[in-house]
């Protein structure tokens, strides 16, 4: 089993945003042994009427950023995008950002990628025509980012529903080869059709019951004759403050017997960064 | 006056150093008591551009293989690599990014630098790359409004203590929440690069920072001495405005700063190049025509790989031209 961090970077009102602690905890991440961190996307938040009153106040660090920081920072970790929301971004410059971050991290960079958003915030995007056909516009984004990738003696050129264009460069490519490994959001069957066809990863909803959805890839996998076999798979393993060490490893175990290969702790919301990184040391020593 | 150093991320301005060399320039700048470090904005370079009058000597067939590190996700590198110089674009390319991207990218940046970001915002040129980048088509021709009104978003974006809206004619956002906000009251300031009156306009109203382009002390001169007069018969104070003047290319075709040690020289002595004592009265002539910041790539002249002259030069500008400005 491997172990990732979901960086809390995410702050609200038992959290205030910390920027250069999110760093440090990235290193203690690494000194503890840890494979890799991640960190969520939220580009806007828009009102959404009753009940969402005070969800604009949330503060979420770009994940994109965040992780080149951290990159320039460590030196063996993984730096993971949980779910970098493809049709959110223009894929010329997401694919240009995400080559730069790669190379920064030196080809460490594991590249979690998502359908999802609202309507508010596609709106807030200006690409509110992307709403709807957001899992074709996500698969677009993916195949032009993967021609900007790809090594070439030409320029690269690409024609699609949603874009078109010819005759550029794209430099510097990622470091790593053929590109950074690409991890899917576990969406519905728009997402596992990706996985199957391009996916380097699943990561799995923390609300799913990890052995059904398991199947759920397995069979897309399958129908579309990939081998699961060499798939990741990801999911978030929540913790709260004192929670014992053993007890995390013992539901990691169960994810194991679920098919799940890594682990994605995840610290509560009212968990203070402190005792992340005190969380980190425990689990380090238990697994010896 | 104030210096700074250009990391090296767009590769045309020679040897590529790779992103790692931008890296530790940005941090030999920091330890050596420079002021800021700059860096050049492209998302993609067309393989071939038409003409332009500005930039002539570019257009046909550009050397489109040559390496762009994304400047705003190389700031965040910068940003946890250095402790004290001020992380600015020289320019970014303001109608590339959609302003909420923008504003989202460079908060995080102020955050991670405990607040030492500031925004240089140009127009930008190169058609060929807003057709790529499958903006409308009305951008390019009309790329100083559209600049105008993305900069306008992101101090929205911002600086408005509740939901943020903003309702323009080529942006539109309603209650939306932008948070964090950047570290730095009211917002980190902002440079305008240009040498047009509109530029010197937009700097006038909404910059904090003037970056002036010209080739020759007379061209700045004439250009600062509009630029004040800009400021004056628009009600603001000129020293408000930080002139600065990013020396990287120059028509003549010198780039940034050159150190001849050796004595030889190839025709005429460019600007800023030659001895540490003709730079330094090189400078104090950019002094007297306004400039406050100096923002160059100087290279010591010689035989070695780009990377180590560079390292060479900023050794040497730290060592020779800043004690002379102190």
């Amino acid at each position: 089993m491997r172990f990732g961090l979901l960086l809390p970077n995410a702050a609200g009102p038992a959290r205030a945003l910390d920027a250069s602690a999110l760093v440090s905890l990235a290193e203690a991440a690494e000194r503890y042994g840890l494979d890799s961190v991640w960190a969520s996307d939220r580009l806007a938040t828009p009102l959404r009427g009753e009940g969402w009153a005070n969800a604009w106040r949330e503060e979420v660090l770009e994940p994109v950023s965040l992780l080149t920081g951290i990159a320039a920072r460590t030196e063996r970790i993984g730096v993971g995008t949980l779910d970098c929301v493809l049709p959110l971004r223009n894929p010329l410059f997401l694919a240009k950002a995400v080559s730069t971050l790669d190379c920064i991290a030196q080809g460490r960079l594991l590249f979690g990628v998502s359908q999802e958003a609202t309507a508010g915030e596609f709106a807030a995007l200006g690409v509110e025509d992307y709403y709807e056909p957001r899992a074709e516009v996500a698969d677009e984004w993916l195949a032009i980012c993967r021609e900007l990738w790809r090594e070439s003696d030409d320029p690269s050129t690409f024609e699609g529903r949603f874009m078109s264009f010819g005759y550029i460069g794209a430099y510097p490519k990622p470091i790593r080869k053929p590109h950074p490994p690409i991890y899917v959001r576990d969406e519905g069957p728009a997402a596992l059709a990706r996985l199957a066809a391009l996916g380097d990863g699943l990561i799995l909803d923390a609300a799913s019951d990890p052995a059904k959805a398991v199947a759920a890839a397995r069979e897309a996998c399958e129908a579309a004759a990939r081998d699961f076999a060499a798939i990741g798979v990801c999911a978030p393993l929540p913790f709260a403050a004192g929670q014992p060490a053993a007890a995390i490893l013992e539901t990691a175990s169960a994810l194991g017997d679920a098919g799940v290969t890594h682990c994605l702790l995840a610290p509560g919301p009212a968990l203070p960064v402190r005792e992340v990184e005190g969380l980190l040391y425990a689990l380090s020593a238990a697994r010896g | 006056m104030k210096f700074g150093i250009s990391v090296s991320n767009v590769g045309n301005l020679g040897q590529s150093v790779g992103v790692q060399g931008c890296i530790e320039i940005g941090e030999a700048a920091d330890a050596l008591g420079f002021h800021s470090v700059w860096m050049g904005d492209h998302v993609v370079l067309p393989a071939q551009i038409g003409y332009d009058e500005a930039h002539s000597d570019r257009r046909g067939a550009t050397r489109w293989q040559y390496p762009v590190y994304e400047p705003v996700t190389l700031l965040s590198a910068l940003a946890v690599r250095t402790k004290h110089v001020i992380l600015n674009q020289g320019v970014l390319i303001i109608p590339l990014r959609h302003p909420v991207v923008l504003a989202k990218m460079l908060a995080a940046v102020d955050h991670l630098s405990n607040g030492r970001l500031a925004l240089g915002a140009g127009l930008g040129w190169m058609e060929e790359e807003f057709t790529a980048l499958n903006l409308p088509p009305e951008y390019f021709p009309r790329r100083g409004a559209v600049t105008n009104e993305y900069l306008r978003a992101v101090k929205e974006l911002w600086t408005s203590s509740g939901p943020s809206s903003f309702h323009g004619e080529f942006v539109n956002f309603e209650n939306v929440g932008a948070y964090p906000k950047p570290l730095q009251k009211p917002h980190p300031p902002i440079v305008i690069g240009g040498h047009s009156r509109a530029a010197m306009r937009r700097a006038v109203r909404i910059g904090q920072g003037f970056d002036c382009t010209g080739d020759t002390i007379e061209e700045l001169t004439e250009r600062i001495a509009e630029f004040r007069r800009i400021c004056l018969a628009e009600g603001r104070d000129p020293e408000e405005i930080e002139i600065s003047k990013n020396w990287l290319l120059s028509s003549s075709g010198a780039h940034g700063m050159r150190f001849q040690l050796n004595g030889r020289r190839d025709g005429e002595r460019h600007l800023c190049s030659g001895t540490p004592d003709e730079i330094v009265s090189d400078l104090r002539q950019f002094a007297k025509a306004g400039v406050r910041h100096f923002m160059t790539l100087p290279r010591v002249e010689g035989r070695e790989p780009a990377f180590e002259r560079i390292m060479r030069g900023i050794q040497l500008m730290a060592d020779e031209i800043l004690p002379a400005f102190a």
